[in-house]
């Protein structure tokens, strides 16, 4: 497929397709894409979404720190990443079947340089793992305190 | 062994002061307690030597962030948590939100290695005025030469700007090394923007 063949539509398709959070914002930090996977946990629509500003984009107002964090990534151009270990619940999204249960999640947010002339902003969130992961990896690890180096 | 002449060392110093004071920031912000994260030394080396420092009977398995900069400059950046960080921070930080103690996993590794990959990384660019592009964070867990190999793989590397720090929670302290992974164009770029930047401060 030649870049002349990609159209919103294909974007917005391949958005919803994916199983995770993903909102594209612009250079104003309003949303471009909001996928189905945030439209289910956020219940918020596409419609009622779209062209809004990220702060007026949810139905609740955003976490102070989520929004001091995403500035920072604009002002300096480079990604971050929001654990759901070191933060509670940055953005309002809930069990897509209760409205009330709020789920733990990660989120990542980095700038795309490359692919407008615009600014785009790639926010990716996942709902957090609760399974023994982290103790595996501290299983793995020794607990030592040499330099590598 | 000494590969930075004194003027570029003293250039190098100067960001990563602002560095260290970043990173400080950033880490204070995010754990809810005072944390200073400090460059204890910092050195050039070149494949052969990196080679050498790894001690190949090392087992032990390291945490590793890596982000890919492109930009005015291609390189990666590494940084390598020496010890786990969970019980320093355990023992130090009361969490307002979270049942204490609480398990460090993948995602807060990352995040912790992120920050403080940022905090030099926009130093760097902010001091020495260059635009740069980064990848999102990736994690690793490998034993020393499972680290090199991932270091050495793509043979334009060259050079490696090692840095030598310390996250110090409230006397407890977590070593580190940040690793600049350079090619030669990349290292002469850095060269020069430093002692462009060292003429201004003049």
């Amino acid at each position: 497929m030649t870049d002349a063949q990609f159209t919103d539509l294909d974007i917005q398709d391949f958005a919803d397709s994916i199983n995770f959070g993903l909102i594209l914002l612009d250079q104003n930090k309003s949303v471009l894409i909001w996928n189905e996977w945030i439209e289910k946990r956020s219940h918020v629509s596409k419609r009622d979404a779209l062209g809004k500003h990220i702060l007026f984009a949810f139905n609740e107002s955003l976490n102070k720190e989520f929004i001091y964090n995403l500035n920072s990534v604009y002002d300096f151009g480079l990604p971050l990443i929001l654990s759901d270990e070191l933060h509670q619940r940055m953005l309002p999204l809930f069990e897509s079947e209760n409205k009330n249960h709020l789920i733990d999640h990660t989120i990542s947010v980095r700038l795309i340089k490359r692919f407008s002339s615009d600014l785009l902003c790639l926010i990716q969130v996942s709902e957090a793992d609760r399974s023994k992961k982290s103790k595996e990896i501290r299983s793995k690890s020794s607990q030592i305190s040499l330099a590598f180096f | 062994m000494e590969l930075l002449s004194s003027e570029i060392s003293d250039g190098l110093a100067e960001i990563f002061k602002l560095g260290n004071q970043r990173a400080s920031e950033v880490l204070t912000r995010l754990l809810g307690c005072p944390i200073t994260v400090n460059v204890q030394d910092f050195y050039l080396r070149n494949k052969s030597q990196l080679s050498r420092l790894v001690r190949a009977e090392d087992t032990t398995t390291y945490f590793q962030i890596l982000q890919r900069i492109s930009g005015k400059m291609n390189m990666d950046v590494v940084y390598i948590f020496s010890e786990h960080p969970q019980n320093a921070i355990n023992s130090k930080v009361e969490f307002k939100h979270r049942q204490n103690p609480f398990e460090l996993g993948r995602e807060g590794m990352s995040e912790i290695g992120n920050v403080i990959i940022n905090a030099y990384l926009s130093s760097m660019a902010q001091m020495l005025e260059f635009d740069l592009d980064s990848s999102l964070p990736s994690f690793y867990l490998n034993n020393p030469n499972g680290i090199l190999t991932n270091i050495l793989s793509k043979p334009e590397h060259t050079s490696f700007l090692m840095l030598n720090t310390e996250i110090n929670i409230k006397e407890q302290y977590i070593n580190g090394n940040l690793i600049f992974v350079l090619s030669q164009t990349s290292l002469n770029t850095l060269e020069h923007l430093l002692s462009s930047f060292l003429e201004c401060l003049i």
